[in-house]
């Protein structure tokens, strides 16, 4: 069964901090002090989180570890979408981006952002070791070459 | 050559290290990579593929410059190919310089071959029916070969294998044959001093070296026999006759097993992967006598004290057309060289020798066996008959006359011109040290008087049998001992 963590997931950034957490948390469960556990999931994890992992742990009734392992299990198992983008993007940018790879996908998927100036506009993207080139300076430099050629 | 960027446009896909074991990398992404394509990262190293597994790729890197995780890799759209010219010939060709020199990752190179390919088309294969000279008395009249032949070369370390191989390469390169010295991961000291004697010997011209040393990378150590296979194959398709020495294949095999150990495969026997078989025979299969020219292979392999019966050396005994054995008691019983005739096998080479040198072989082979069973015999202390002293000391006279320095290069017609008159009791009672004196000085005389070689030539040529040259040979007694220095006939004459 997915949990709703997974659902707040939009970058590979907030995978890898949910996954710091749920690590942290594991190594709660073997510790011997008393209510490490609680106290981990109440000091060292974010609010909203710690608040769906109450829920699940309560509704489903299922042990800690295991929960903890499937989540972290499901969470290695979305794919990436890899873009390369000339600007910083605002989590606006970032929610619009996520909506719109997982229309156009039809499943859950990460996006990787990395910020490259020199790519002046468009995006670079990786999917599933695709490689697409629609970058502003790719379509930049082929138009100046096609101008430099035609005229000198 | 392209650049990654380039690559990348071209093929749109692209892969990221995952993890790096040695000189294996394992990549995610590039969906549409096929087994043996090259890969090129972004560092511009160059790598190509081992294994394709669902969620990941397993690339050998040819280059000893470090990897870091998380490199950008695409791919090349092609398979391994290696530039060949005429060019190469007079060259070495180490492993360090295989990217720039060798490989080709052009798309419209002409001469740019597969490294590695099936050698499917049978109907172009021909009989071996040249003999292939060596220069070796023994190995020439006893265990003869024939152009096109496979032949293993195994030996103990030490026992004076690549001796032997220099002098069949000294011999085929004054013939004119393309001679191709591959040495797999060999001290790099080695490999300069052979590639200075050779240099010496003024038979560049007609040689390549193809070479990697001991702390290569593995993934260059594993190509050089295929490097030298397929320039192999380039002058052959010129018609030519090519000499290709593999030295050795039980190292080439020890890199290939740390290969795929590290790849995780599954250890078989000594621990060497289940294919070692198939890359070797797969390799020599792609040798021997065609219509256009042929291949001639010696590959070598090393034995561990006089074993045979090693893994490695039973599978390319299987896979060769017989074997010469350098035989660790020979050797320290003294004996250059020290191929034992009796554990040697030659398959295809019998039927390239002419009929005179085969009736000279079997007198010499009967000679040994006798020798060699009256000297268990004498173990005992026993009385010998005369007849039995006197096969004793012809045995030893066969002997001496099959003992070679390492720079002598004895062609195959004053051979048998020497065995013969050794027979006849040319040299009864005279002292061995001086009967292996005026052998190379008839030796020496065949080489450098072309009257004389004209002589021994014409000989040959028109004795049928071993009785007819014996006539032959005794007839001429004295023209032949004319060339001795301080002939004794001539002596005698005087006195």
């Amino acid at each position: 069964m997915s949990s709703d963590l997974l659902t707040t997931l939009q970058t590979t950034a907030d995978r890898d901090l949910l996954r710091t957490e749920l690590g942290l948390l594991k190594d709660a469960l073997f510790k011997t002090k008393a209510n490490s556990f609680a106290d981990t999931l109440k000091r060292e994890v974010r609010a909203s989180v710690a608040t769906v992992i109450e829920r699940e742990l309560r509704t489903q009734e299922a042990q800690s570890e295991k929960y903890l392992t499937d989540v972290l299990s499901q969470m290695n198992s979305i794919p990436v979408l890899e873009l390369n983008i000339a600007f910083q993007p605002t989590q606006s940018n970032i929610e619009q981006f996520s909506t719109q790879a997982v229309t156009m996908i039809g499943t859950p998927v990460l996006l990787k952002l990395t910020v490259q100036p020199e790519v002046i506009g468009g995006a670079v993207v990786i999917w599933n070791g695709h490689y697409h080139d629609a970058s502003l300076k790719t379509k930049f430099v082929e138009k100046l070459e096609k101008v430099l050629h035609e005229n000198f | 050559m392209k650049t990654f960027k380039d690559y990348l446009d071209q093929t749109q896909e692209i892969g990221f290290v995952d993890q790096i074991m040695e000189s294996i990398i394992y990549v995610h992404g590039l969906p549409q990579l096929h087994p043996g394509e090259m890969v090129i990262l972004e560092t511009g190293e160059i790598g190509y593929t081992i294994a394709v597994h669902p969620n990941y790729v397993e690339i050998l890197l040819l280059s000893s410059e470090r990897v870091e995780i998380g490199t950008r890799v695409t791919r090349m759209q092609s398979n391994l190919k290696v530039k060949v010219d005429d060019k190469l010939l007079g060259t070495t060709i180490h492993s360090q310089d295989f990217q720039k020199t060798i490989f080709n990752f052009e798309d419209d190179v002409q001469n740019a071959r597969l490294l590695d390919h099936f050698q499917s088309d049978f109907s172009q294969r021909a009989k071996v029916v040249d003999q292939f000279e060596t220069g070796v008395t023994i190995v020439d009249l006893l265990i003869p070969l024939g152009k096109g032949q496979r032949e293993l070369v195994i030996g103990d370390r030490k026992t004076g294998k690549s001796n032997f191989l220099f002098q069949t390469i000294r011999t085929q390169a004054r013939k004119g044959c393309i001679c191709i010295y591959a040495a797999i991961a060999k001290p790099q000291l080695e490999v300069q001093r052979v590639v200075d004697e050779l240099k010496a010997d003024g038979i560049m011209d007609k040689l390549i070296v193809v070479s990697s040393y001991a702390g290569d990378r593995a993934g260059l150590v594993v190509l050089v026999p295929y490097i030298a296979m397929t320039i192999a194959e380039y002058f052959r398709d010129q018609g030519k006759d090519v000499l290709l020495v593999l030295d050795d294949l039980t190292t080439h095999a020890r890199y290939y097993r740390e290969i795929m150990l590290l790849a995780k495969r599954f250890p078989g026997r000594s621990s060497y992967p289940g294919d070692i078989f198939y890359l070797h025979s797969r390799l020599l299969e792609r040798a021997g006598k065609f219509k256009t020219g042929s291949i001639t292979c010696l590959p070598v392999a090393q034995s561990v004290m006089g074993d045979l019966s090693g893994y490695i050396q039973s599978n390319i005994m299987s896979m060769t057309d017989g074997h010469i054995f350098f035989d660790t008691d020979y050797f320290d019983q003294g004996r250059r060289p020290a191929i034992n005739p009796f554990l040697s096998v030659t398959r295809v080479g019998n039927q390239t020798q002419m009929p005179l040198a085969k009736d000279v072989g079997h007198a010499l082979r009967s000679l040994l066996i006798s020798y060699e069973k009256i000297k268990q015999f004498r173990h005992f202390q026993t009385e010998l008959s005369e007849s039995i002293r006197q096969t004793f000391d012809m045995g030893n006279r066969a002997i001496v006359f099959l003992a070679q320095q390492l720079n002598l290069i004895i062609p195959l017609n004053i051979n048998l011109v020497l065995y013969t008159a050794l027979l006849a009791d040319f040299w009864r009672n005279i002292p061995m040290d001086q009967m292996r004196k005026e052998m190379n000085d008839l030796i020496e005389s065949y080489r450098d008087t072309p009257d004389f070689q004209k002589t021994i030539d014409d000989i040959i040529a028109k004795a049928t049998t071993f009785e007819i040259l014996t006539e032959q040979v005794r007839q001429n007694q004295e023209m032949i001992f004319s060339h001795v220095k301080n002939s004794r006939l001539k002596t005698e004459a005087t006195v």
